[in-house]
């Protein structure tokens, strides 16, 4: 059996394997981390750990992305 | 002076009779002054409804002109302003002007650099961001949180948007959330993948909204970062912190300020071409982005350089992120396209 655990997404629940770094999560939903912010449980993360920094059971991630149009 | 109290009253009764402005706060919106930087889509949603709602002075600074693709989203300017290619800021102060004669309306036609910027911040309580690009963002949130102006993020691209509420010395910063600018090119564009009218409508209405409640001492809005989608109605709201290792806002170094900004645009002498210098070093995926500009010019990519036309003007960009635009020396032409296509 599969093990997962439950992270919030932008307010939304999802199951990712135990061990699933930030920039794992990213990586499966096709997110390019050049150009967007992630806060995990209210502190943003730097662009240098999201390698490094591997996700809790009941993390709260908050993924935003830059706009420069106006 | 009764009598113009009372004409004032009137025209402003529907927001005056709002618990949280009344005739007191009606009067504190008349004594604030707000520069409105940038006037396309959401510049000129901004600038109207606070020209509308009675501020004291609307200071717009825009460095482009009118063209048929604004019309679309920005209803300040119609097809004659377009005709003969009208500068926005110009546009923008005469149709104002006629919509409410009590408040001061500046248009000032510039492209704001470091180099300028404190200028058109003298006497301002509160900055709105209207601009396109990354990198006036940048320069701009230096500015406010040196000066310690409260200012408002906002931008627009496709059908999404977002806002946030700067505010000095209280909540996080532009660089608290993105502590460096996103690389040239690697941003959609709204001339590279196009916008709907909405999105930067709402943007701009909260980004008004949260210029009302500043010029009434409230703050409530500093660090909320809204973001959100028109077409699927999904909509965040993220309190963010401000980040003590911040560059900008923690450790009090305006980076973006120090750039000369003379080095951002060169004219090549004798060659009849203009050179924009990226704003920083840079490297960029020059096969990535001939695939993107394939979307909306002739593009060649020769492993080296990128060659391509774009509105009809002949540029090559470099992996270093120069844009070199040949066949004239309008600086200002090269910049709009650096924004447009680069998004610097």
């Amino acid at each position: 059996m599969v093990q997962t655990m439950k992270i919030l997404i932008n307010s939304k629940e999802k199951s990712v394997p135990p061990n699933t770094t930030v920039a794992a999560l990213l990586s499966q939903m096709e997110i390019n981390a050049r150009y967007i912010a992630v806060e995990l449980n209210g502190i943003i993360v730097d662009g240098q750990e999201l390698a490094r920094t591997v996700l809790q059971p009941g993390d709260k991630v908050e993924i935003v992305r830059f706009l420069g149009g106006g | 002076m009764g009598n113009v109290n009372e004409v004032l009253e009137g025209r402003y009764s529907r927001q005056i009779l709002l618990p949280r402005i009344g005739v007191e706060g009606q009067e504190r919106l008349g004594q604030t002054s707000v520069l409105v930087l940038g006037c396309g889509a959401l510049g000129s949603v901004m600038a109207e409804i606070l020209v509308l709602a009675g501020l004291g002075l609307v200071r717009i600074v825009d460095r482009d002109v009118v063209e048929p693709s604004n019309l679309q989203r920005q209803a300040l300017f119609d097809e004659e302003d377009a005709r003969l290619c009208m500068p926005k800021a110009e546009a923008a102060q005469r149709r104002l002007r006629l919509y409410n004669s009590h408040v001061r309306i500046e248009g000032i036609v510039a492209d704001m650099n470091p180099g300028n910027v404190a200028r058109f911040l003298d006497g301002i309580s509160l900055v709105l961001d209207g601009t396109d690009n990354v990198e006036t963002r940048y320069v701009l949130n230096d500015a406010c949180l040196r000066s310690g102006i409260p200012w408002v993020y906002g931008g627009s691209v496709g059908t999404a948007g977002i806002a946030m509420t700067v505010m000095p010395g209280l909540g996080p910063c532009l660089r608290c959330i993105f502590p460096d600018p996103p690389a040239p090119g690697s941003l959609p564009t709204c001339d590279t993948v196009g916008v709907l009218g909405t999105a930067p409508h709402l943007v701009a209405s909260l980004q008004a909204t949260e210029a009302i409640k500043l010029a009434l001492g409230d703050h409530s809005g500093a660090g909320r970062l809204i973001s959100f989608d028109v077409w699927t109605a999904t909509f965040t709201a993220i309190d963010v912190k401000r980040q003590e290792s911040c560059v900008a806002c923690g450790r009090g170094r305006y980076e973006f300020l120090d750039r000369d900004a003379l080095s951002w645009v060169t004219s090549l002498c004798g060659r009849n071409a203009v050179q924009i210098s990226p704003p920083r070093d840079s490297s960029l995926d020059l096969s990535a982005l001939a695939e993107t500009l394939a979307e909306v010019g002739q593009v060649a990519f020769n492993g080296l350089v990128l060659t391509a036309t774009l509105e009809g003007h002949d540029v090559v960009i470099f992996p270093d992120g120069r844009l070199l635009v040949r066949g004239t020396t309008d600086k200002t032409l090269a910049r709009q396209l650096a924004a447009r296509y680069l998004g610097y």
